[in-house]
């Protein structure tokens, strides 16, 4: 309900108020879209994605081609984010370009002796970072893959047998190439499924390309630099109010489950929907509900990611090739369902 | 509670598959063959396993309700064709296209009334209330309809009842109670507690309204357990508690049960009354009273009334066995209304009490009884339409309905031989029907005529002296029990012709001969006899017999009074009592006298019972109305070569108040209604124009096009109701049904939501007819979807109205006229609505 938000764009982030209800959360929100549309030109669906992927503490993968937009937007993020704890040795954006030499030390960081204080001391690597660009993950070996994948999942990272917490805003953005294939490490689906979304940018529309010709200048030379960003902290605080305020009814749960059973029971589908993509999914449904200025998770918003969640997560069977036409088919009877359930008492 | 859903286990839909199939079986028991009884029971099984089915599927219920409907009508309309057409019934032969038909029937109704209700109920526990209350509608439906209480059928069921000696009406309290615990056990082990208490409430609001029925219809009586003191007092004489204590002259006297038997009907007489119905009664009590006969043998009316010798009980015999007819008042009292019908004469003779159990005829001649009503009484019983134009010479009609002829010792009763009294006969007729014995034709002329009568009657009866029967169609059945056309051969001689004759039949055995003058032992009857007759007789006709008989009667005539209040009863030979005492009696005191008189002198007498009618009420027309009033019994003698002769005692004094003249009004309305049939009933009826009928096609049309009427008036109903209720819903239910009536509005706009479009998608594509359904959308799915603590404002009413009255507006705008008014006729718009 638009009227319970504030729609201001001049918030101050000094100093910042601990977000605690969804008008804070949804005005972090509001800053990290507007620097973000700034940044990127016409890539607003992959920004309102970034931005659930990012409140719902998951992560993404780009599938795009090169020259596509990828990097500006994932430093973008990057921007956008303060760092309020300036001592902690993590910095804000880091970004790792993956190649077939790379060693898991290069991702994690490894310790290194310091003959001064005759110390070995642990020099943290760029995953020690806020926002992570994982540029042409399939290009590294698995071990490096696999690497990167348990600091994913677990927000921790294991070196030298020492297990070293990651910061709690632990955010990758990886991107592959969908062509150009030749030596690389196609990610197995156990660790597609570590990624929240995978989203194939399309090429943008006209306009939207003319317009980021015109503004190239301007925008190379810092406009926008003054939008107001959000801190760390504020969003982590806005990821506790997503997950406790946004609320999720039984029926959405019931028609996530129903959906997950039907593709497990299609023909046309080897292997279905894990239990964990849909614990991963509520957050990303009540993180969308949230950028739609929404206190509760609707039909739509099964819809509109379902096809983000589920789509790296399917494995076809031999001969079925278009995802999304299975998932809708899949979708359609709970989809359904749910909007009948609406009319019962 | 969790007990009993324990207990019960897998066994609850058995058992209320049991109750529903016993619910069908008792609705339907009394008006559907065997086979449909069946397949309603089977029906209703099969319901209750449908409607689980369904009440658990998504399916919407109202479309689902409006299925069944259809398909209730349906099978109705395929019964109806399968009786209406040939087609069926030519392949099938037309008994089993009956039988296919009614099967059709409830089976149909059964499976979707039952489905029905298991739907709702299954939706809404609640509403097994009303699954509840109707299963008790249906036991109790059986047993409606029951006079006063007084509960006798199912047959099977009260005669049992009876036999153990329970009131049946507990019996069928206690099923019915049974099967209505059993599905409110049901009912509490399947709702979740809330629901539970509400459907509770309504049971006890059902039990109110059930007490406050009861107290309307008031308590059954236990029949028949009569008050003993009144059953001890009714030792030898009626109670005196009957309103019809003193009555009837008629030939049986007393009140029997037709239309005007007090007794019979009002329960004034008391213990009696109830056995009604009861068929024979089951005579309680046997040996009360001393009666003697019980209840039981009496009943049967076999042979033996009584056997018993008791004293005072002489009239149990008869009383009882009338039982069979309408009447049947007294039933099942064998001793305590001993009086009743073998009237007057038997008060305290009784038939066979007196003579210490010999066995006698069966009180068939108490039987008319049961026809006539007390005497005096203008209650109309039978019309007789004369076809010929007859002057009876003794200025009065008899119609003569039975003889008693057979002496028994104290009176005389209807014979038990074969070879005597064929001049009548006990049946009614369906066919031509000649009497066994025809009298001889001279001295009498042929009169045809029609009966039609109003009350049951025992035997059929006509002028006499009857010949032939003829069946005949009922002219006006919501007037007449029955009709039937006769041929008689009247008396036309005149009386003074009568002389000279001899009397008796030459053909006649001597055994014969001794059997129509046996007369009592009593040497006082030839005493008087002998002495009127020489006192009156000139010498040359002493020894005539029409001459003596005649003699005699003229003066019975001059010294006999009428009265029908002197019974004469609790004596031991009413006649004697009656001819050598006060001399005050009635008709059949007087036909007693008359032919114990006659036989002493060895003329062959017999009585006769029937009616009689003066000639002058006939009021010149051809209609005789017959009363119950004009039941009588006369003497009849047997002049050789005429006959049987009636000789009336026609007394000069009479005691009772005078009756009231024919209503001459009514005796010509039933006249008219009597003869609206053909004169010649025994002709076949012309043979009715076989049409073949060649309207398959059009009855099927027919059919079809009310299947169709029946389904649009149903889709319009629901319509209407989806709309209205879009205003006059409550609270809780506002943003389902305001937004279902704007869904409706819409798709009657042609603009519906596909099948797994999200409403708010669904909303966007309608954004260009309603900008403001997004917002209603969003209200809508917010209620169900969002957090209901938060939801409050969700259900305001003034904020719905006012977002309704908005797109309503909206889509006014942008949709043309015609598309609007084409939506509002549109009968089915709201199903594709979702």
């Amino acid at each position: 309900m638009e009227s319970e938000f504030i729609q201001s764009e001049h918030v101050t982030h000094t100093p910042a108020p601990a977000i605690t209800d969804l008008n804070g959360a949804y005005n972090v929100v509001q800053r990290l879209r507007n620097r973000l549309q700034m940044a990127v030109r016409g890539r607003d669906e992959v920004i309102e994605l970034l931005i659930i992927a990012l409140l719902a503490d998951g992560h993404m993968l780009l599938e795009d081609y090169p020259g596509s937009g990828k990097t500006t937007l994932a430093k973008a993020l990057g921007d956008c984010i303060i760092d309020d704890k300036p001592d902690d040795d993590i910095v804000t954006f880091r970004r790792i370009q993956f190649t077939p030499d790379l060693l898991p030390s290069d991702v994690t960081g490894t310790t290194i002796f310091d003959p001064n204080t005759n110390r070995f001391f642990f020099r943290p690597g760029p995953i020690f970072a806020h926002v992570v660009l994982a540029d042409e993950i399939n290009r590294t070996s698995p071990k490096v893959q696999s690497a990167m994948l348990e600091a994913m999942a677990e927000k921790q990272t294991t070196i030298d047998n020492r297990t070293r917490r990651l910061d709690e805003l632990f955010f990758v953005i990886a991107t592959q190439n969908p062509l150009d294939l030749a030596g690389t490490f196609p990610l197995p689906s156990a660790q597609l499924d570590r990624f929240l979304f995978k989203v194939k940018m399309h090429h943008i529309k006209r306009d939207a390309e003319l317009e980021i010709l015109a503004s190239f200048r301007a925008r190379k030379a810092g406009a926008g630099s003054d939008l107001p960003r959000a801190t760390r902290t504020e969003i982590v605080e806005a990821r506790g109010v997503v997950e406790n305020q946004i609320h999720v009814a039984a029926e959405i749960r019931e028609c996530l489950v129903d959906i997950a059973g039907r593709t497990r029971n299609d023909p046309r589908i080897l292997q279905g929907a894990s239990t964990r993509s849909l614990v991963l999914m509520i957050p990303a449904l009540q993180a969308r509900a949230l950028t739609r200025v929404r206190e509760y998770v609707n039909a739509e918003d099964v819809e509109a990611l379902a096809g983000y969640i589920f789509g790296h997560r399917l494995e076809l069977a031999p001969g079925t090739d278009n995802v999304a036409a299975v998932l809708k088919e899949c979708m359609a009877e709970p989809l359904e369902r749910l909007a009948r359930s609406s009319m019962k008492r | 509670m969790k007990l009993l859903r324990a207990a019960l286990g897998g066994w609850r839909h058995p058992v209320r598959s049991l109750a529903f199939a016993l619910a069908a079986f008792a609705v339907s028991w009394g008006i559907a063959l065997g086979e449909a009884l069946v397949a309603a029971m089977l029906g209703a099984v099969a319901g209750v396993a449908l409607g689980e089915v369904l009440g658990r599927s998504r399916a919407r219920a109202p479309v689902v309700l409006g299925a069944l409907a259809v398909a209730c009508l349906g099978g109705w309309e395929i019964a109806a064709l399968a009786v209406r057409t040939e087609t069926l019934a030519a392949s099938l032969g037309p008994a089993n296209a009956l039988v296919f038909a009614s099967v059709l029937r409830f089976g149909s109704l059964a499976l979707t009334s039952v489905a029905a209700l298991r739907l709702v109920a299954v939706r809404r526990p609640a509403a097994m209330a009303v699954e509840l209350a109707l299963v008790t509608a249906a036991f109790a439906s059986v047993f409606a309809g029951h006079r006063e209480g007084v509960i006798a059928r199912p047959l099977w069921l009260s005669d049992w009842a009876w036999q153990q000696g329970i009131d049946p009406a507990q019996a069928l309290l206690a099923i019915g109670a049974a099967s209505v615990t059993l599905l409110a056990v049901l009912l509490v082990a399947e709702t979740r507690s809330g629901r539970a208490l509400s459907s509770l409430l309504m049971l006890v609001l059902l039990a109110l309204g059930a007490v406050a029925v009861f107290q309307v219809v008031g308590a059954p009586v236990a029949p028949s357990i009569g008050d003993p003191v009144q059953r001890d007092a009714g030792m030898g004489q009626r109670p005196r508690t009957t309103p019809d204590a003193g009555n009837g002259h008629g030939p049986g006297a007393r009140d029997g049960g037709g239309a005007g038997g007090p007794d019979a009907g009002d329960g004034g007489g008391g213990p009696g009354v109830d056995a009604g119905d009861g068929g024979g009664g089951r005579g309680t009590d046997g040996g009360d009273g001393g009666g003697g006969s019980s209840g039981d043998d009496a009943g049967d009316g076999g042979g033996s009334s009584g056997s018993d010798g008791g004293d005072g009980g002489g009239g149990g015999g008869g009383d009882l066995d009338g039982g069979g007819g309408g009447g049947t008042p007294d039933a099942s009292d064998g001793g305590d209304v001993p009086m009743p019908r073998l009237i007057d004469l038997d008060g305290g003779h009784g038939v066979g009490a007196h003579d210490g159990g010999r066995p006698t005829p069966p009180s068939a001649s108490e039987r008319l009884d049961d026809d006539q009503a007390p005497s005096n009484s203008p209650a109309p019983m039978a019309v007789v339409v004369l076809d010929d134009d007859y002057s009876p010479p003794s200025g009065a009609y008899y119609f003569r309905q039975e003889v008693w002829s057979q002496y028994t010792g104290v009176r005389l009763v209807r014979t038990t031989r074969s070879d005597v009294d064929g001049d009548v006969v006990d049946d009614f007729p369906t066919m031509e029907q000649t009497v066994r014995e025809p009298i001889g034709a001279s001295g009498r002329t042929r009169v045809r005529g029609l009966v039609a009568v109003l009350a049951q009657h025992t035997y059929p009866f006509a002028l006499e002296a009857p010949v032939r029967y003829f069946p005949a169609g009922n002219p006006n059945p919501q007037r007449f029990v029955r009709a039937w056309r006769f041929e008689s051969l009247a008396q036309s001689v005149e009386f003074r012709r009568l002389t000279g004759r001899g009397a008796g039949d030459p053909r006649w055995s001597p055994e014969v001969r001794s059997y129509f003058t046996a007369a009592p032992d009593d040497p006082r009857y030839h005493e008087l006899a002998q002495r009127i007759v020489n006192e009156r007789l000139p010498v040359r006709l002493r020894t005539d017999p029409f001459a003596e008989a005649l003699a005699i009667k003229l003066w019975l005539d001059h010294e006999l009074i009428y009265s029908t209040h002197h019974r004469h009863a609790n004596v031991p030979n009413p006649t004697a009592d009656f001819l050598f005492g006060d001399r005050t009696g009635y008709c059949v005191h007087f036909a007693h006298s008359a032919v114990f008189l006659w036989r002493s002198l060895g003329i062959p007498s017999r009585i006769s019972a029937g009616y009689h009618s003066d000639e002058s009420n006939r009021r010149g027309g051809s209609t005789i109305l017959l009363r119950a009033g004009d039941a009588h019994a006369w003497p009849e003698l047997y002049v050789t070569g005429y006959g049987w002769i009636v000789l009336d005692i026609a007394a000069e004094r009479n005691l009772d108040p005078p009756g009231q003249g024919t209503d001459e009004d009514l005796q010509r309305i039933l006249g008219e209604m009597a003869r609206q049939q053909p004169a010649r009933p025994e002709d076949p009826p012309p043979a009715r124009r076989q049409e073949p009928r060649h309207h398959y096609a059009r009855d099927l049309g027919r059919g079809l096009l009310r299947l169709l009427g029946a389904v649009l008036a149903a889709l319009y109903a629901v319509k209407l109701w989806r709309r209205a209720r879009t205003f006059a819903a409550g609270r809780r239910a506002l943003p389902r049904t305001a937004y279902r009536g704007v869904l409706d509005l819409l798709s009657e706009v042609g603009v519906v939501r596909e099948a797994g479009e999200p409403r708010e998608r669904f909303a966007e594509r309608v954004e260009r007819v309603s900008p403001t359904f997004a917002k209603l959308t969003e209200m809508h799915v917010a209620a169900k979807l969002a957090d209901p603590a938060k939801a409050a404002e969700r259900f305001s009413r003034p904020a719905w109205r006012e977002t309704l009255r908005a797109v309503r507006r909206e889509v006014a705008a942008s949709t043309p006229r015609w598309r609007r008014v084409l939506g509002l006729l549109h009968p089915a718009a709201w199903i594709d609505a979702r």
